[in-house]
């Protein structure tokens, strides 16, 4: 009573297939390009890169999520998964035109990163690290051109971030820059699908506010901590719907801070200088600060950056170490790069490509 | 005027003895053979029969099972109940795309987790872990009918099982596990791909 169907082979036709891939983390999606013809077309597809990163998104932590950071010894980025084990870190090509020069990573969002070139004249470059498509974004043109002409491409203070508008799927690259004691802060915001730079109104803030770090971006709000006079003092919010910048308050004073994403929601690391020396975490869940029931010993001197399954990654001196609840060291991986902010970023991988780009997967585009 | 009573009350009657009629014999239906299962009859005879369904496989061949069981599970058959299309008198629902072997082995899942959906989680899963214990051929037809009758759980259950089946295989493996025995890469696409991942292949 066997039909003929079995002398054929069984192949699952492709909406099924679809939704088996969906859940596989990105480096196996990349791979399964090579399966079949079909599954390539399938993978590169936009449609389905849109599907994967919500599926991934809507998951309590988004397992595609990595440490990246920019190699200080040799030209590229490393990428490291902190859930599973730290020393599984693997290497990803940086774009061709900037790899001879300095870099450091401004912000990331949705699987995109932010670098920016240590170069006069050179742009800014958004960069999804995963499929290798970038575009550049060159600097706003400043009207009439002010006396520090000359600064973009230099180490003075410039910050920014990247974030994306969900109301018009569009992603915006928000840039700032100033100087604490001198000139007023000037913000600018450039948005992906309008090619165009716009200014941010800043006037209500305090004066001589400047930004140090990487920006956060979390639901639809971009974060950085500020500093006046060298005193880190406030938290920077910019919301992207609403195009508008405003403060947050901490959710207590002491020890220095650290701006970190927990779990998907904006946190502050305190390392208190108290006798215990304990890091402390608060993160924000609507609108309101808790404080998570994590406290380590400080003596350990970490930079947290991640907390996850009850364990705390962060950085020390040049390692990146795993610490479980009781303060006691799980493993720890040197990296070649300064434990410094600009360096390194918490992005997720996705295969998403930026709106109106065309052939994303590994094309390299503008120079 | 008694005599209308008495019509009456042999009418109201009459349902229940149909019932107990079928329930002992084995009659056709639509030209297939209605397999009645025991605990039926026997409720049957109290009175208060659980309500079944019937579903026909690709071969003809007929399963009934408990409306409830089905209902919470499938989608397409709670569908089908609600808007009427079902008589439970008469009709089957006619499953073609799926072969009686599958649809004993989908039932099973469905009775067992109403059943059981109160049992720890790590019973489920050792539970789930062996149903699914089947040859790829066999888990092709349980994908497919799962998706045609839209079980949502036995859907993800699958759908977890290949992923981790095909995490972390090289590329032969894959195309093994997904019967693909054409992938339509030129030669040349084919060792650029190898060249630029190696450890895949």
């Amino acid at each position: 009573m066997k039909h003929k169907a079995d002398a054929e082979a069984k192949v699952l036709p492709l909406e099924l297939v679809e939704k088996i891939l969906v859940w596989l983390p990105v480096k196996s999606l990349i791979r399964s390009r090579c399966v079949s013809k079909q599954w390539l077309s399938l993978i590169s597809d936009s449609r389905f890169a849109i599907l994967h990163y919500d599926t991934a998104d809507a998951a309590p932590t988004n397992k595609n999520t990595r440490l990246l950071y920019l190699s200080s010894e040799v030209p590229e980025a490393r990428c490291v998964d902190l859930e599973a084990s730290i020393r599984g870190d693997y290497a990803l090509q940086l774009p061709l035109s900037c790899r001879q020069f300095s870099l450091s990573i401004l912000g990331s969002c949705r699987g995109f990163i932010l670098l920016r070139i240590h170069v006069n004249g050179a742009p800014l470059l958004l960069w999804n690290p995963v499929t290798g498509s970038h575009r550049s974004v060159p600097y706003p043109i400043i009207d009439p051109v002010p006396s520090w002409v000359g600064f973009f491409g230099s180490s003075n203070k410039l910050w920014g971030g990247l974030g994306y508008d969900e109301s018009c799927d569009d992603y915006l690259v928000v840039v700032g820059w100033g100087n604490d004691q001198e000139w007023e802060p000037h913000w600018e915001y450039f948005s992906v699908r309008t090619n165009s730079w716009e200014e941010i109104e800043c006037g209500h803030l305090p004066p001589h506010l400047v930004t140090i770090d990487c920006a956060l971006f979390c639901n639809g709000v971009l974060y950085w901590l500020a500093v006046k006079y060298m005193k880190v003092n406030v938290v920077i919010a910019f919301d992207l719907a609403g195009k508008h910048l405003s403060m947050v308050s901490f959710p207590t004073s002491g020890g220095s801070r650290l701006l970190k994403l927990f779990a998907g929601c904006l946190g502050i690391s305190y390392l208190n200088f108290t006798e215990d020396q304990k890091i402390e975490i608060w993160v924000m869940k609507e609108l309101s600060w808790t404080r998570l029931n994590v406290v380590l010993p400080y003596a350990y001197g970490i930079h947290p950056l991640c907390f996850t399954k009850g364990e705390l990654v962060g950085t020390k001196n040049n390692e990146l170490v795993k610490v479980s609840d009781k303060g006691v060291s799980v493993e720890s991986l040197r990296i070649s790069c300064h434990d410094n902010d600009s360096k390194m970023v918490m992005f997720t991988e996705s295969l998403l490509s930026l709106p109106d780009e065309f052939g994303g997967t590994g094309k390299e585009q503008g120079k | 005027m008694e005599l209308l009573c008495i019509r009456q009350w042999i009418s109201g009657l009459l349902p229940t003895v149909k019932k107990w009629l079928s329930a002992w014999c084995i009659k056709p239906v639509g030209g297939a053979l209605v397999r009645q299962e025991p605990e039926y009859i026997l409720l049957a005879l109290m009175g208060s029969p659980l309500k079944k369904i019937m579903l026909c496989s690709s071969e003809k061949e007929i399963f009934s099972v408990e409306e409830q069981v089905m209902v919470q599970h499938s989608v397409i058959i709670n569908n089908m109940i609600e808007d009427g299309s079902y008589n439970h008198e008469e009709s089957k629902i006619p499953l073609d795309c799926v072969d009686s072997k599958t649809l004993k082995k989908v039932i099973d899942y469905c009775t067992h987790h109403t059943h059981h959906h109160n049992d720890n989680q790590e019973d489920l899963e050792a539970w789930d872990a062996q149903f699914l214990n089947v040859d790829s051929n066999g888990l092709y037809d349980l994908l497919m009918a799962a998706n045609y009758l839209e079980i949502r759980n036995l859907l993800d259950l699958i759908y977890g099982t290949i992923k981790n089946m095909i995490k972390g295989k090289k590329i032969d493996e894959i195309r093994r596990i997904f019967n693909i025995k054409d992938h339509g890469f030129t030669p040349e696409e084919e060792e650029q791909n190898r060249k630029e991942y190696p450890h895949f292949y």
